[in-house]
């Protein structure tokens, strides 16, 4: 059941990783943030601000701990990070990255041939990697309802028992869940949130927007899905 | 009296429209979405030439006379000559010998809607086209202004975007902006909203929606609309 309260390792200590923790702690899991300076000044504050018994350690430690982690850092740290984390056979983690950097004109660019998804589960190959959160921004995490609407967390990953459990996680932050397969469509998750990152980047905020993904009554008629290709 | 032979529907869509924005737009394929947007584009008052392979042939005649607003077919090279936008509605595969054989298309918007996908083993599916299909078509028509859109949704709702109970929205990517605004308009006009998300180097993640869309139903699982929600 999603109100089972859990113990979750949020590793990264940035607005993506603080808006999730905050969440999880206002929803009564025990949150362990994993950093590289957990005694740190900014550590500190973000350990007073998400409150409800949040601390900070080391990410090896946070992830011992932990039944459940968040991957939260930024690609160009992510290699390194995930080698920090020891131990995480048969643990599920959450990876909401994307491999992707800065290129010219505000645009982003795929910083990788696969995925970051795929990527992580490589690095760690007893854990299990589900991605979700990538294709929404932090400010939309910390407040769903400001999005003025429902908004769809989209999810991949191999394993359905742990894609269910995250599922179950999405939907308790507000959220819709929406199964779209395998980890390997980690990369089209990645893509999409090149041009959901980029109005932001640009500075065009009124062509910001959030996916949702409305599920409703299949067409009687689907054949032109495959005759464009 | 000659106006009485246009009913009150044309008179109102002409008004509406305007005379100026209309286009002549070469569907080429009539295939599922050839078949879909080519009535539509032409109920909203645009010209529309059906370019095919055997432009003679039964099926295609009929797809004619559906269509109706004066809608003809012809070869494809000859649908592309005299349009100035053309619907690339055709499979991955021989997209590059069609866009070969269009003739010049220097200036003209080609509307992509193609998912170019490959299906593996364990009904696996991924993209085929590095960086996009969109990218590629715009090279090799390199005057031509790609617009990337129509790839995210199915047949039937774009026949009948009422039925789909929301709105469905169309991300269009392309370089040329005017291009990209008359492309909207065209997606306005089949009763869909168009989301202008970049520059055709934004293809690549439209095409991504496109594979994850097919995916849905081809993997089994539920089914679902875009709509990219403006904040």
């Amino acid at each position: 059941m999603s109100n089972a309260t859990k113990t979750i390792a949020v590793i990264g200590t940035g607005r993506m990783g603080g808006a999730i923790g905050g969440r999880l702690a206002s929803l009564g899991h025990t949150v362990i943030f994993g950093s590289r300076a957990p005694d740190s000044e900014e550590t500190a504050a973000l350990v007073q601000k998400t409150g409800g018994g949040t601390t900070a350690s080391s990410p090896t430690d946070a992830a011992a701990a932990a039944d459940l982690i968040v991957f939260a850092v930024p690609w160009a740290g992510a290699e390194k990070a995930a080698s920090s984390l020891g131990a995480v056979d048969g643990k599920t983690i959450i990876d909401v990255t994307n491999a992707l950097s800065f290129g010219s004109h505000g645009l982003m660019e795929i910083a990788t041939d696969t995925s970051s998804g795929e990527s992580i589960q490589k690095w760690l190959p007893g854990s299990t990697v589900i991605k979700a959160f990538n294709t929404v921004g932090f400010h939309v995490i910390a407040n769903p309802e400001a999005a003025g609407g429902p908004v769809s967390v989209p999810i991949v990953g191999d394993d359905e028992d742990a894609k269910t459990a995250v599922a179950e996680l999405v939907q308790s932050f507000g959220f819709e869940s929406v199964d779209v397969g395998p980890l390997v469509h980690a990369r089209a998750l990645e893509m999409m949130s090149m041009i959901y990152i980029v109005p932001y980047l640009q500075g065009r905020k009124e062509d910001a927007f959030e996916f949702y993904f409305r599920r409703g009554a299949a067409p009687k008629v689907s054949a032109g899905v495959r005759a464009a290709g | 009296m000659k106006m009485h032979l246009i009913n009150l529907t044309t008179v109102l869509t002409l008004l509406l429209i305007g005379s100026a924005n209309a286009d002549t737009i070469a569907v080429i394929g009539t295939g599922g979405v050839g078949s879909a947007l080519g009535p539509k584009f032409a109920a909203a008052g645009h010209t529309v030439v059906y370019g095919s392979r055997s432009p003679d042939e039964s099926e295609v005649q009929g797809l004619v006379s559906l269509t109706g607003h004066g809608a003809t077919a012809t070869t494809q090279a000859a649908a592309a000559k005299n349009a100035d936008i053309i619907l690339l509605a055709v499979p991955w595969a021989p997209a590059k010998t069609i866009v070969d054989g269009l003739g010049p298309l220097d200036g003209k918007i080609i509307i992509d809607p193609i998912n170019a996908m490959a299906f593996g083993a364990e009904k696996s599916i991924s993209l085929a086209a590095t960086p996009s299909a969109a990218e590629l078509i715009q090279g090799w028509a390199p005057k031509a202004h790609v617009v990337k859109a129509f790839n995210t949704l199915t047949r039937a709702y774009m026949v009948d975007p009422s039925a789909a109970g929301g709105p469905i929205t169309i991300p269009l990517a392309g370089n040329d902006t005017d291009a990209k605004a008359r492309v909207a308009a065209l997606v306005e006009a089949v009763g869909l909203v168009p989301l202008d998300v970049g520059s055709l180097s934004q293809a690549r993640a439209v095409e991504a929606m496109g594979q994850l869309y097919v995916a849905q139903g081809y993997q089994g699982r539920t089914r679902f609309e875009f709509h990219l929600r403006p904040r």
